[in-house]
């Protein structure tokens, strides 16, 4: 006869199998998103400050050393980047399905399109599609100065509000997908963010249609700024959280 | 009554058969889960068992060195930019054992059920 501590334990061994996935699953979310919040963070930073750089560093330098590299990242990141990090992950990830005598597996499909639309939300429907339908829709918000096509002050306002409430949307519906993956899961890291980006977003709104002031370069650079430094925070906080929750899980603290 | 005798008796001497015909080595509380988790996952660092087990090093390195003189698992060094990491990889060798050992076990609970 074997010893009571010798048995093995079956249902803890399944279990075992499961917490490794959840890790898995964290980890590769956290990493993606610290991947995800670092590039959109690095090419909104040199957007904001390029006059600056310019200032202190050889302008060809910085057009091809930067700018164009910069480029070349817009042009082929819009699709591509976001679509290799998804489907990294998609195959890195998968699930044990136990049923009956048969053991399948399953991957994360949802993960994938969570993380292509957190991704495609956050910087490239702000920024370029929105303002794009904004102009169409309100013609009246371009104003002409000297032959240089300027936003008025509030529409200004109102990309970063855009911007804001559309990451925010984004964090929601990663939260909504992801809860659906693994339903044990709670993540709060998604789900904080994404409700103090729609809140913050309502603030500024509020902001923008009330009695709109000067906007100067430097206003429009700090407007631009807090919106970055707040979307860093919301990826970067949110991928390091899903990181430590991923050794929780490994664990078995979680 | 003989032959119902007989027939009993043949009954034990399959499920005695059965259960010795069973892989011993990985009839262990510890081995067992380690393939499991390789058997789903094909590949595993050892510091993520060692944290998932719950083990000490040296203890686990004794059962992964049982494993691998069965030919059912390798260990493979991998190097990362500051420090290599030990791999756990199962061979098919491994795959097609623990496939066995799982399908008895199987028949096992049925003839007991």
């Amino acid at each position: 006869m074997g010893n009571v501590s010798e048995r093995i334990d079956y249902t803890k061994a399944f279990k075992l199998v499961e917490q490794y996935e959840e890790y898995r699953l964290r980890k590769s979310w956290g990493i993606m998103m610290l991947i995800v919040g670092i590039s959109i963070t690095y090419i909104r930073l040199i957007w904001i400050f390029y006059d600056w750089l310019a200032y202190f560093i050889d302008e060809s330098f910085l057009i091809w050393y930067v700018f164009v590299p910069i480029s070349y990242l817009l042009m082929f990141g819009t699709i591509i980047f976001p679509l290799t990090l998804a489907i990294i992950t998609y195959f890195s990830t998968k699930r044990t399905i136990i049923e009956g005598n048969m053991i399948s597996s399953k991957r994360y499909i949802l993960y994938g399109i969570a993380l292509f639309l957190l991704y495609f939300n956050s910087y490239w429907l702000p920024r370029i599609l929105l303002p794009l339908i904004w102009v169409l829709f309100f013609p009246q918000s371009i104003v002409t100065e000297d032959n240089t096509i300027v936003f008025d002050v509030s529409s200004l306002i109102q990309t970063e509000a855009n911007s804001m409430l559309w990451k925010g949307l984004s964090f929601l519906i990663s939260y909504l997908l992801l809860s659906r993956i693994v339903k044990r899961i709670k993540f709060k890291e998604l789900l904080v963010p994404g409700v103090i980006l729609i809140l913050l977003s309502g603030i500024l709104i509020i902001l923008g249609s009330s009695t709109a002031p000067p906007l100067t370069d430097t206003l429009e650079r700090q407007i631009s700024s807090v919106n970055t430094i707040i979307m860093a925070i919301s990826f970067l906080g949110s991928g390091f959280y899903s990181i430590k929750k991923a050794y929780k899980s490994l664990e078995g603290r979680d | 009554m003989t032959f119902n005798g007989q027939e009993k008796r043949k009954k034990i001497s399959d499920k005695t058969d059965l259960i010795l015909s069973i892989n011993n080595l990985l009839i262990s509380p510890v081995r067992f889960p380690i393939m499991l988790i390789l058997f789903t996952h094909k590949k595993i660092r050892f510091s993520e068992l060692q944290t998932l087990l719950n083990l000490s090093a040296g203890n686990l390195d004794h059962h992964l060195r049982k494993l691998e003189g069965a030919a059912y698992i390798v260990k493979k060094r991998v190097l990362f930019p500051k420090r290599s990491q030990t791999m756990i990889i199962i061979t098919e060798l491994g795959r097609n054992s623990f496939k066995e050992f799982s399908h008895k076990l199987s028949n096992i609970l049925n003839k007991v059920e």
